[in-house]
């Protein structure tokens, strides 16, 4: 931006006696309005809002907005800018705490108040985190680069490219234990996965995290998930792209989630992030690491497979009843690479879409099947639609989530362009993605709805 | 204990309120739980901690840190019905419930006050845990509104709308556990400017502003409903807020004991400058003396170290005879300092230098170890925490730093009262930083024509209702003020209206028959308006005598669950059925067959007074002379 605006957020009539007034954002001034008097210290006001009030700050602390009138009269009493800082910290390298780094997204792990729309915006400097957290100072010796500020909902699949070089970059410099991610919540299992595919069988433990609740709240999960990334990353050997959030809605203990197999299920819960079918990786408690799934990979056993590149355009549809064929067929006529397709309960879609299906398939477009269900597999023997569509050439994507299916889509087309491969490239599964099998409680353990989670977790 | 008359004027004494009222509205104000409290065992517990944060003008409150040093684990108590995702701070709120919005509006035109044009909904940060979220939402809905008292107008800065807390159970081993059934109901707060010149002013400024918020009839009704903070000072003191004021008649009691407290404090501060001391003689220089009570016959030491706790000592220099000078009824100022300490970090107490040191078992020869090691002059005095090290430490410090305060007499505080008219340590007094914009809330305006109509039902004033009603019931003034202020006006209404019965029985019955009761059994529960109604009920079909509504209101209150019917029948007073009174009747006739005999038809009446006497009250009169006749007709057909 670089331009400064005095009177941010107030247009029109009002600015011009703010103006006139001499007043600028952070004066303390006295506006007399008829027999009415208010004085406070004036704030910004959001572009957003109307331009008919004067935010003010009052004396007890409280904010009111006052109506705008032709006769209003405006005093500046005085003027105090003030900063918004966390106070700065020191910092000092301890070589006997591992080497972390923290790569910053823009997510609200560390953010403030933002008076342009009211909401809340990243802030990122180290000093900033340290002052904020200063718990991470035992754990390891943590070095945050900020490599973009992108909200979640605006990032762009060549973001996630981006972050996936800025990662490979600091594990071919050797000198890190493990990579923390910080990300916004409402798109982290999209970058995640995508990295999955990208940075296969890295030599440390990469965390994503994130918080529900952003770090300019007392109640802020931001802290406690990051101090259990800190602890995850510098102590694990797990050499996978996980996510780590909080296990409930107390604060006792974070999960670990498998980059593949999780989904954000609720808007705001904290506990909002769910391993779906399987189990969590593990849980952290007390700065404890127990590990659940016994399968991981261990960081170093394989060789590290980089392959960092993304054919983005691919396309995710849902299907819904009424859908029209020509959305497929846009698609084709936008040239795309790859469609991948959310159908109902086994992987069905309407048979009206079918000869759209059809063509998308004879253009050498991979038509891939995820089912809307989220829990179970895609069965396309079972039901005749389903058997039309494996006839038309659609691809089945096992149980695959969605999302995951289309990052894992754009990661195979820079492998191979040919059908059959895409095929069996979709059905191998690479980092986690597909579960060979499904446990029995699979389909409902730890999602925090069912009575008695809580013990479970406790006792896990 | 003799009662002291303070000359308030020449103390420079100032005092304003701020008043809490919960109000009555179905749904909470920023989701739509129901707005209950809850009995019973929680449905589910939830942990939480806190950390601090800035204010937008970018500083921490200093309270806030003190707070947040506490460093203490949340546990939260909730309820499926009355808690949702909302108070677990787990989803955002929703619009603001309109209905407090035109509450809050109501009062600002009662108050003849300005109504906020645009509405701003602002956190205020509770780091003690009372809020999930770690702050309220609270909103400014008027300005400048005024209440006339006997002899001046108060002014009130402010009517705002906000949360309530969640209600604190219990605090214990650094775990304090919050129920969250009261968390989100919403509440309307009136600051009044600090003029109030007497405990009678503040008395009639609570009560006036108490009958106002009645008349709005949105007010919740019954004990802790309605709260008062009282923010008061005198010349050469400072700012305390007294905080939990539950009951006007506490006021005087309190005021009393907080100016005893500020003039102590100046006494202190001045016999510290007389001596020459100064705050920065106060060093934070702990000593562990751990060593020295190795073989203490002190038990609470003893066994503190076998635990693996420290010793540590503080020398105050200056302070000797100061620790021990009583400043608040009968509690020491070393009593203030330990308090202190004890709710910052939950440390049961401290052992300083004015105590009588041998009623801990201690030696002489350890004392005099303490005092040479912390190397005391003779004007000095020091101070011994017990604990482990780290929070052993941080009493220490909150030692020192009080100790420094006292050379400024009074610090700025919020205290919450006590019973006995003392009051202890809560926090440091908030500033303004503690308030920032909620995020979550878009401004919401006020229209003119909302004002309008509001303005036009405007309820009537009830400074009158004490006149309208001591005449219309023939009693003095101040027996329909205690009913107002025992929040018994209306049920006395109704029962008098509606069921005939003397006003005078009925007033005496609410105000001193329960406090009678409440004095005798300190358990009492407080008896339900419908069950009190029901007992006058009774009274008057003549089930009960008069005398025995005390008896019926001493069991109803011994109990909350036993109903009216099982109070009856512990006075004997349980309803007979047919065919129990037939066996009455059956034998009070075989006992009297030749009075029968005798005296045919004329029996009747002396053998009803007899069956009278075993039933009365406990079955109507009429099927009493029914099936007594009715018995009669066939001996005497036999
Ligand atoms: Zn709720």
């Amino acid at each position: 931006m670089g331009f400064k605006d005095f009177l941010k957020g107030y247009r029109g009539n009002l600015r011009v006696i703010l103006e006139s007034a001499g007043a600028k954002i952070w004066s303390f001034i006295r506006v007399i309005r008829d027999d009415q008097i208010f004085e406070g210290v004036l704030l910004p006001r959001s572009d957003l809002d109307d331009d008919q009030h004067i935010n003010l700050k009052l004396k007890n602390g409280y904010n009111i907005g006052v109506k705008y009138s032709p006769n209003m009269r405006i005093e500046v009493l005085d003027y105090k800018p003030v900063s918004y800082r966390l106070p700065e910290k020191k910092l000092f390298f301890k070589p006997d705490k591992p080497n972390i780094t923290l790569i910053g997204t823009g997510g609200t792990v560390a953010s403030r108040l933002d008076y342009n729309t009211g909401a809340v915006i990243p802030a990122f400097t180290p000093s900033e985190l340290f002052s904020a957290v200063p718990e991470i100072e035992d754990i390891c010796n943590l070095t945050p680069k900020p490599v973009m500020s992108v909200l979640s909902e605006n990032m762009k699949p060549e973001d996630w490219v981006k972050i996936a070089k800025e990662v490979d970059k600091e594990i071919t410099n050797g000198s890190v234990k493990g990579i923390i991610i910080a990300h916004g919540t409402d798109t982290m299992t999209y970058t995640a996965s995508a990295l999955s595919f990208m940075l296969r069988n890295p030599p440390l433990p990469i965390v994503f995290v994130g918080s529900q609740r952003s770090s300019d709240r007392p109640s802020s999960d931001a802290a406690f998930n990051l101090i259990n990334a800190c602890i995850f990353a510098a102590e694990s050997n797990v050499g996978e792209v996980v996510i780590c959030m909080h296990g409930s809605s107390s604060d006792n203990y974070a999960l670990i989630h498998r980059a593949t197999r999780v989904r954000k299920m609720h808007s705001s819960r904290r506990d909002a992030f769910k391993s779906i079918g399987s189990i969590p990786l593990a849980k952290l408690e007390a700065g404890r690491i127990k590990i659940l799934l016994k399968n991981y990979t261990i960081a170093g056993a394989k060789k590290y497979d980089p392959q960092i590149s993304l054919d983005t355009k691919v396309a995710l549809l849902y299907f819904y009843p009424g859908m029209d064929a020509s959305v497929i067929d846009y698609f084709i006529d936008k040239k795309y690479h790859g469609i991948v397709l959310i159908g109902t309960g086994l992987g069905h879609v309407s048979e009206l879409l079918l000869p759209s299906i059809k063509r998308a398939v004879d253009s050498k477009i991979p038509v891939l099947m995820t089912t809307q269900t989220l829990w179970g597999y895609t069965g396309l023997n079972v039901y005749e639609t389903g058997r039309k569509l494996l006839a038309a050439g659609v691809i089945p994507c096992s149980n695959i989530l969605p999302e995951v299916a289309y990052t894992k889509l754009m990661w195979v087309l820079t492998q191979t362009d040919d059908l059959k491969q895409i095929r069996s490239l979709i059905n191998t599964n690479m980092v986690g993605e597909i579960l060979d099998r499904e446990e029995y409680n699979g389909f409902m353990i730890l999602q925090g709805v069912e009575n008695g989670v809580e013990n479970i977790l406790k006792n896990i | 204990m003799v009662k002291k008359l303070f000359d308030y004027r020449q103390l420079g004494f100032k005092a304003g309120l701020e008043i809490h009222q919960e109000l009555n509205l179905n749904n909470k104000l920023f989701c739509k739980c129901p707005n209950i409290l809850q009995r019973g065992e929680p449905d589910f517990i939830i942990k939480r901690f806190f950390r601090p944060v800035m204010g937008e003008m970018g500083e921490f409150d200093k309270a806030m840190l003190t707070e947040y040093e506490k460093n203490k684990t949340v546990v939260y108590e909730g309820f499926y019905q009355s808690t949702c995702t909302y108070e677990l701070d787990e989803t955002p709120p929703t619009q603001i419930n309109e209905e407090a919005v035109e509450t809050g509006l109501t009062l600002t035109l009662l108050l003849k006050g300005t109504p906020v044009d645009e509405l701003h909904v602002c956190r205020k940060n509770y780091l003690d845990g009372s809020v999930t979220c770690g702050f309220q939402r609270t909103v400014i809905i008027g300005l400048n509104g005024a209440v006339p008292i006997e002899n001046k107008i108060v002014p009130i800065t402010s009517i705002s709308i906000e949360e309530d807390a969640a209600r604190k159970i219990s605090e214990e081993n650094g775990v304090i556990r919050y129920r969250l059934d009261r968390l989100g109901i919403p509440l309307i707060e009136l600051v009044t400017a600090p003029v109030l010149e007497h405990p009678e002013e503040i008395y009639e400024a609570a009560y006036r502003i108490g009958l106002l918020l009645r008349a709005t009839g949105k007010a919740k009704r019954g004990i802790g409903t309605i709260r008062q903070d009282i923010n008061l000072s005198i010349e050469g003191g400072a700012r305390v807020e007294l905080k939990g004021v539950q009951k006007l008649e506490w006021i005087n009691r309190l005021v009393e004991a907080e100016i005893q407290r500020q003039l102590s404090l100046i006494d202190i501060k001045n016999t510290l400058l007389e001596r020459k001391g100064s705050p920065e003689t106060l060093v934070f220089n702990p000593v562990n003396l751990s060593k020295i009570f190795e073989k203490t016959k002190c038990k609470l030491v003893s066994n503190s170290l076998k635990q693996g706790k420290q010793v540590l000592g503080i020398r105050l220099p200056y302070f000797k005879g100061l620790l021990g000078r009583k400043i608040q009824l009968e509690k020491s100022f070393g009593f203030e300092i330990a308090d202190k300490v004890n709710a910052i970090t939950g440390l049961k107490g401290i052992i300083h230098s004015d105590e009588q040191l041998s009623k801990y078992g201690f030696e002489e020869h350890e004392i005099g170890e303490v005092k040479l090691t912390l190397g005391l002059n003779s004007e000095d005095a020091f101070a011994l925490v017990i604990g482990e090290l780290e929070k052993a430490n941080k009493a220490v410090k909150i030692i020192v730093e009080r100790c420094r305060l006292a050379y400024t007499g009074v610090p700025l505080e919020t205290r919450r009262v006590l019973e006995d008219g003392s009051s202890r340590f809560e926090r440091e007094i908030h500033g303004g930083a503690r308030l920032y914009p909620d995020t979550d809330t878009p401004p919401l305006k006020i229209s003119v024509d909302q004002i309008n109509s509001i303005q036009r039902s405007l309820p009537p004033y009830p400074w009158e209702t004490e006149k309208i009603y001591s005449e219309k019931y023939s009693l003095p003034i101040k027996v329909v003020r205690e009913l107002i202020l025992e929040d018994k006006i209306d049920l006395f209404i109704e029962i008098v209206d509606r069921l005939s019965i003397d006003p005078v029985l009925v007033s005496k019955t609410l105000i001193e028959t329960m406090k009678a009761l409440q004095r005798e059994n300190p358990k009492f529960k407080e008896i339900s308006d419908d069950k009190i109604f029901e007992i006058f009920k009774t009274l008057k079909t003549g089930r009960i005598a008069k005398e025995a509504v005390e008896d019926v209101m001493r069991i109803l209150g011994s109990d909350e669950n036993i109903t009216l019917d099982v109070a009856l029948e512990k006075l004997g007073l349980r309803e007979i059925t047919v065919e129990e009174l037939d066996e009455i009747i059956r034998v009070c006739v075989e006992d009297n067959l030749k009075l029968i005999k005798e005296k045919r038809e004329r029996a009747f009446t002396p053998l009803m007074g007899e069956v009278m006497k075993k039933v009365r009250g406990r079955i109507d009169g009429r099927i009493v002379s029914e099936h007594l006749k009715r018995e009669l007709n066939r001996i005497g057909g036999e």
